[in-house]
């Protein structure tokens, strides 16, 4: 790729790709500088509301400068949203341990030590990283601590559990705070509760919670206390076992306030002093992988749930298939090991190319050891034909006719002809051909003079559509007036009953609380 | 008498490379399936839930049956799907684990019957009021009923797409069959969670009201693709009115 990414950054190899978004070794020439840029895949930057909350969150975290964080200088949208990070040369925690494995306990500490120093920045900036987990942690190569991905991982996770289907929860379950498993919002403290499970799992080899699906894990961390990690490696100190009995409280008023707070009681674990700290409620015994629900509102959850796995079984006994949907291959075949493994490719638009598409028999169901496990390897999105009938088809019937293929309208291009306004005209990529589904296509249209709807007081998305069937384009922006409903347009240019050439742009302000 | 006049469309999105959803609409029926369990087994799960109800539709839409048996043999269809899809994984065993969801409303006189399993929707518009009909069996709407969560909570709910009861041969399912008594100039509206997880209540509500029937086919398809449409979405409007329109049932999606 030789053209310069916003004008200033030239591409060079990809170093790596994180299912959500593919990651560049990138030359800002502007600088004269190395950098890493994380583009978001084209294909699953197409949601507005997704790609407001990602530039959002972009901007948010490029205002963080701290040695424990990657920084953020730059971010943009064309031609998909990115972010220009730091260039860090290390490995993420993820890659660096691995599963059953411990850290001696002076190392693990250490790494604690690095991830909450950056939180503690970056609370005290009212910035919430959400996703800590060891995917977003790098080691540097000099041992450095650093956090990645402020706000902006767990945006993406969202975006892919919105477009898995159903029952398939991609996603790392495993570090969730409660509050975020029963959808709250999170907070500093779910930060906490997060860097607690890292923790817990760099000085045992596991995580507190493990279960077969995302679901059972996520509803063990609303639910089941953390075990007490000296129960599990009786040599650990007793302190480490309160900085994570307190880390892991279900209600974040129980547990550190601060990142500074659980810096402070590590401190004395490391000098071998006793840690004060009280823990809420003191923690009970739970057999491991046993999800004990309490007297709360969980426990018909859990029946839901449980019935939900259970009923996928009827009358086949067997242990319950995991959700491998969204992993690579290998780790597929990993988790998959007590079954007979069928692999068959096909095209996919949601899951990246080389991951698991789809499962069968789906996650939760059960399905006898040594019984068949057919699994789709995505090969990428699939192709769509720009449908053959398109020129002298009105511009609506045309929008129709390519959103029903799967194919996007991203511009229109008035030209003057005698076929009545909005005619289609010509159509780039040329009917016939076969591009990718969910790209975009340009439509040449018969010019002329369209009026301009009336679009004040009324419901956006209902003004969006007026417009889009109109022939126009959508400009949008946002703005608050306390005086007018919340999600209605505010103003609009040019006016309602002036007229303007189809195709082109209305520009919509749309009213929303700051 | 009273009937539907219906309009009713199928889209793939933006997002997935095939469609499996499938819909139907009648001058007595409507009924959207929303398919699940990898490409084939979604198409074919919810092309076997439209298509036996279609079947089971020319028995108990018959006029010379009375109403009690017309319910019946109606909720009753669940069973010979949920049956359908059963001997279908038996005979191909790559199908397994296939499901689908059914929501369905069928006329009768002046009721109007709600057979649901699942997350898909159906709605009626009747004069300013817009109501949801169905309640769905997904694990974030347990949580809403026992006060967990709100309703401003589900956007962004982990685990907002985790069904609790979907058809999937199992044999297990128990249905109640909720009667609304329907009234000429009612507006129903059943689709697919392609549409409901896009737009709210209230878009949708504002982009149905006052249009005719194909015009808000069309926009609450346009609305869904302006908000990157990451599912398909299968939407069927049908109005009561007094005189019937057309005798065809009309097959969308997958069951097309």
């Amino acid at each position: 790729m030789n053209s310069l990414l916003g004008g200033r950054y030239l591409l060079g190899q990809m170093i790596g790709t994180g299912g959500m978004a593919d990651v560049y070794i990138a030359q800002d020439q502007r600088l004269s500088r190395e950098v890493a840029i994380k583009i978001l895949r084209s294909d699953l930057a197409k949601d507005p509301a997704f790609v407001s909350r990602f530039r959002k969150e972009a901007k948010a975290a490029a205002g963080l400068n701290h040695p424990a964080i990657v920084a953020v200088y730059d971010s943009g949208e064309d031609p998909a949203p990115y972010i220009v990070m730091e260039l860090v040369s290390g490995r993420t925690l993820r890659e660096l341990i691995h599963q059953g494995e411990r850290l001696p306990l002076h190392r693990a500490l250490e790494i604690a030590e690095g991830i909450l120093a950056g939180l503690e920045y970056s609370h005290e900036r009212h910035i919430v990283h959400r996703d800590i987990k060891p995917a977003n942690v790098m080691i540097t190569d000099s041992g450095d601590v650093k956090v990645m991905d402020f706000g902006i991982a767990r945006a993406m996770d969202d975006l892919g559990a919105t477009l898995t289907s159903t029952w398939n929860v991609v996603g790392t379950a495993q570090y969730l705070s409660p509050e975020q498993a029963v959808g709250e919002p999170a907070d500093s403290r779910s930060d906490i509760y997060s860097t607690g499970c890292l923790l817990f799992e760099l000085l045992t080899g596991e995580p507190p919670f493990t279960g077969e699906t995302p679901v059972s894990i996520a509803y063990q961390h609303a639910s089941t206390t953390a075990p007490l990690v000296r129960t599990l490696k009786a040599d650990l100190p007793e302190g480490i076992e309160t900085v994570l009995a307190v880390a892991l409280s279900k209600k974040p008023e129980d547990r550190y306030q601060s990142a500074q707070a659980m810096l402070d009681d590590i401190a004395k674990v490391r000098a071998g002093e006793a840690v004060t700290t009280k823990i809420a409620t003191p923690p009970f015994m739970t057999r491991r992988r046993a999800i004990i629900f309490g007297g709360s509102f969980f426990a018909a959850i859990a029946l839901a749930i449980t019935g939900l796995m259970m009923s996928g079984g009827g009358s086949n006994s067997g242990p319950m298939v995991p959700n491998v949907v969204g992993l690579s291959e290998e780790m597929a075949r990993a988790l998959l090991s007590d079954y007979s493994i069928t692999i068959k490719h096909a095209h996919d638009a949601v899951i990246p190319k080389d991951r698991v598409a789809s499962q069968l028999p789906l996650a939760t169901t059960h399905a006898k050891v040594g019984s068949s496990v057919v699994l789709t390897i995505s090969d990428g999105p699939g192709d769509a034909i720009v449908p053959d009938d398109l020129v002298g088809m009105s511009l609506i019937d045309a929008r129709s006719a390519l959103t029903s293929v799967g194919l996007l309208v991203s511009q229109t291009i008035a030209s003057p002809s005698d076929q009545p306004q909005g005619t289609v005209l010509d159509v780039n990529p040329p009917v016939g051909s076969v591009t990718q589904a969910g790209s975009s296509v340009i439509l040449t249209i018969a010019s002329g003079e369209v009026t301009v709807p009336n679009l004040i007081g009324i419901e956006a998305i209902q003004a969006k559509t007026l417009l889009i069937q109109a022939g126009f384009l959508i400009k949008e922006f946002y703005d608050y007036d306390s005086a007018q409903t919340v999600g209605v347009v505010i103003r609009q240019a040019p006016e309602a009953g002036t007229t303007q050439t189809i195709g082109k742009s209305v520009t919509i302000t749309i009213n929303r609380q700051p | 008498m009273s009937y539907f006049a219906t309009s009713a469309r199928s889209a793939v999105g933006l997002v997935r490379s095939g469609n499996e959803d499938s819909g139907l609409a009648s001058s007595r029926l409507i009924a959207v399936a929303d398919g699940m369990g990898g490409h084939a087994a979604g198409e074919v799960a919810s092309k076997i839930a439209i298509s036996t109800l279609a079947q089971l539709a020319s028995i108990f839409t018959n006029p010379e049956i009375d109403a009690e048996s017309a319910d019946d043999i109606y909720l009753n269809s669940f069973h010979e799907i949920d049956q359908t899809l059963k001997s279908e994984v038996d005979e191909n065993p790559q199908l397994s684990g296939m499901g689908t969801t059914l929501t369905s409303l069928f006329l009768r006189d002046n009721s109007v019957a709600l057979l649901h399993i699942g997350d898909s929707r159906a709605y009626r518009l009747r004069g300013n009021s817009f109501d949801q009909l169905s309640v769905d069996h997904t694990v974030i709407q347990e949580l809403l009923n026992q006060g967990a969560i709100s309703e401003s909570d589900i956007a962004t709910h982990p685990q907002r797409s985790v069904l609790t009861q979907v058809l999937m041969g199992e044999g297990n399912l128990e249905l109640p069959l909720p009667v609304f008594e329907g009234k000429v100039k009612d507006r129903y509206l059943v689709c697919s969670d392609g549409l409901s997880s896009v737009l709210s209540e209230k878009e949708i509500k504002s982009l149905i009201k006052g249009r005719d029937r194909d015009e808000a086919v069309n926009a609450l398809i346009d609305a869904t693709y302006i908000n990157g449409a990451p599912d398909n979405v299968t939407v069927v409007i049908a109005d009561i009115v007094e005189e019937v329109q057309s005798d065809a049932i009309v097959k969308i999606g997958a069951a097309q």
